[in-house]
């Protein structure tokens, strides 16, 4: 079976011939590579070259986990969701960039989003990145564009399917960047309303970006990500408020166009499933990171929605390969039944794993694994 | 008394249930009626105590406790000049918090650092990427009881051993209690870096130090 097949046939609810596994290589690829991070995010030949022996270390996976494009230096830096530190700046050369939340926007300026989520985010943007004017924005992102489509072609001729068209974040969690997680929690009592209006345009807004990706690329799956809108953060009382009727809107018409979304829900969704479970069968695959109870994630959305994940980031760096296989059996034991299940790494393979505990995941799938 | 009684009540409640406005204008109220500084701070902090019930019980959650950790900034803020100066010096607990080296996440440290200074504690923020001779250095100069360390990286959990083995080098390990919390931190960390206690969440850790830490686990 093709890996493309593998992955369609999880997505729709069935069993393929094993479980497909795609974890997600990003910064770990340029420690295996032998390359510094700062290489590996400025030097895009390099990059694509660590992430092709990565592919190769692990005898090869089910997707090219294509976040790639979104993470260079370069994208980072002028259209980036947040301001951001490179390894080099601050933090250490062999480390991995991190985010810094400022209030970037102010409360008083909701209604400027609400007229203008176009106008109002390359604002924004000249305001996490100093220097990043409408022709730097307009400019990168194109560059970006042909990145992204560059290594979905690379991969495509390979027989590898990309994992996304996009990588986008859900309304709530943007606009929880952009207000900073101090000021937008309180956000959601001060000003419930505008909360809700400007979430409406942001998704209207990220659909149309979507929709564009998809037909640029061919893969007819986004990342939705979303964290700040988990039960780690809202209560369910204030997730059905304010995220989703959004979301669903969201995941609604781009399942009607044929789409799939992927959504990235770090953090712990456990009390949300239920309303999860209310979205249209197969138009979603749930990419947990660990801190969800995955076990009752397919409890609520078996025959629902296809679910990827979860091996933690901390057994992967510091766990063995013989702790590794035993989580991934326990996994596909408990939620590749019936199929349904594509095993994924928590979140990104953290920089520091450890490749024979990867590759411990990759094997597990591919055996343990099997469908009878 | 009984009228004291019924303000006093309400005080409590408007802040367990998160009521901003009300609340600051029934302190405000109250401040110029001539109601003591601390009988109000007393009120808002049992009040806080019942946010955290609220939060244990699933009922709150991170969004309502920072909610609830900046009505008490501003409830503080109006009463703060009406506090008798032995007040305003604060308790006698220090804490010193901090996200550890090569990490610079803050959230959960700013909301853990919120809530204990809502509660008494006398907070010192060392901020983030902390290397382990500051916390070392913070110690010393506070006299600090309790040090909690943050991480959301895996790549930080290094420092984090690295900073309780500071506090270890330089004599400070028996004086304070540590505890260690964020994304990437479980009770398996926590034996691994040496820490005292692990907080799944920010009430646990607010709950440990009110118990004045110990020698304890994740409750």
């Amino acid at each position: 079976m093709r890996p493309e097949e593998r992955l369609e046939a999880a997505i729709n609810l069935g069993a393929p011939d094993h479980v497909p596994v795609a974890p997600i290589i990003a910064s770990v690829a340029a420690r295996w590579a032998g390359i510094s991070q700062r290489e590996f995010l400025s030097d895009t030949d390099k990059g694509f070259a660590a992430l092709d022996r990565a592919y190769e270390l692990l005898g090869g996976c089910d997707a090219n986990w294509n976040l790639y494009p979104y993470q260079t230096a370069r994208a980072l830096k002028v259209i980036g969701p947040l301001k951001v530190l490179l390894p080099g700046e601050g933090i250490p050369e062999s480390g991995v960039f991190q985010y810094v939340e400022t209030e970037a926007m102010k409360q008083d300026e909701y209604p400027l989003l609400i007229e203008s989520f176009a106008e109002f985010n390359k604002l924004y943007l000249s305001r996490v990145h100093p220097g990043a004017d409408g022709e730097a924005i307009r400019q990168t992102a194109q560059w970006r564009s042909e990145l992204h489509l560059r290594d979905v072609e690379r991969w495509r001729v390979r027989g590898v399917p990309s994992m996304v068209a996009a990588v986008l974040s859900v309304p709530f969690d943007l606009l929880c960047f952009m207000r900073s997680w101090e000021k937008f929690f309180l956000d959601l009592r001060r000003t419930p309303d505008m909360v809700i209006k400007a979430q409406e345009v942001i998704g209207e807004a990220i659909v149309r970006a979507a929709r564009r990706a998809v037909t640029q690329t061919g893969v007819k799956r986004v990342f939705l990500g979303g964290t700040r809108c988990a039960a780690t953060f809202v209560s369910p009382k204030m997730f059905d408020r304010f995220v989703f009727p959004t979301l669903r809107g969201m995941v609604e018409g781009l399942f009607k166009d044929g789409i799939v979304s992927l959504l990235h829900f770090d953090s712990d969704w456990t009390l949300h499933l239920p309303r999860l479970a209310e979205l249209p069968r197969g138009s979603c695959i749930l990419d947990l990171d660990g801190s969800t109870d995955i076990f009752e994630a397919k409890r609520v959305l078996r025959d629902r929605l296809c679910i990827m994940g979860d091996v933690p980031a901390t057994l992967l760096a510091s766990g063995t390969a013989s702790e590794v296989e035993a989580y991934c059996k326990h996994l596909i034991d408990g939620v590749g039944k019936g199929g349904g299940f594509i095993l994924s790494s928590g979140c990104d393979v953290p920089v520091d794993a450890k490749l024979e505990n990867v590759r411990a995941m990759v094997d597990t799938a591919k055996r343990y694994g099997a469908y009878r | 008394m009984r009228e004291g009684l019924e303000v006093d009540s309400k005080l409590a409640d408007l802040m367990a249930d998160l009521e901003e406005e009300k609340l600051l204008a029934l302190v405000k109220a109250l401040l110029s009626q001539g109601q003591t500084g601390l009988s109000i701070v007393e009120q808002c902090r049992d009040g806080l105590t019942r946010v955290g019930d609220r939060f244990a019980r699933k009922e709150y959650f991170l969004a309502d406790l920072v909610m609830a950790a900046e009505i008490f900034r501003e409830v503080m803020v109006e009463v703060g000049p009406h506090l008798p100066a032995s007040a305003a010096s604060g308790p006698q607990t220090v804490i010193v918090l901090g996200t550890v080296k090569g990490d610079v996440h803050d959230m959960g440290k700013n909301i853990v650092g919120s809530l204990l200074s809502a509660s008494g504690f006398r907070v010192v923020d060392a901020g983030v990427d902390v290397a382990p001779d500051t916390f070392v250095d913070k110690v010393k100069e506070t006299g600090a009881s309790i040090v909690g360390l943050s991480a959301l990286l895996t790549t930080a959990l290094p420092a984090m051993k690295a900073t309780i083995d500071g506090l270890a080098a330089n004599g400070l390990r028996r004086q304070v209690r540590v505890m260690v919390g964020g994304a990437v931190v479980n009770e398996r960390v926590r034996e691994n870096v040496g820490a005292d206690f692990y907080g799944p969440d920010a009430v646990s850790a607010v709950k440990y130090c009110q118990r004045g830490g110990g020698k304890s686990h994740a409750a």
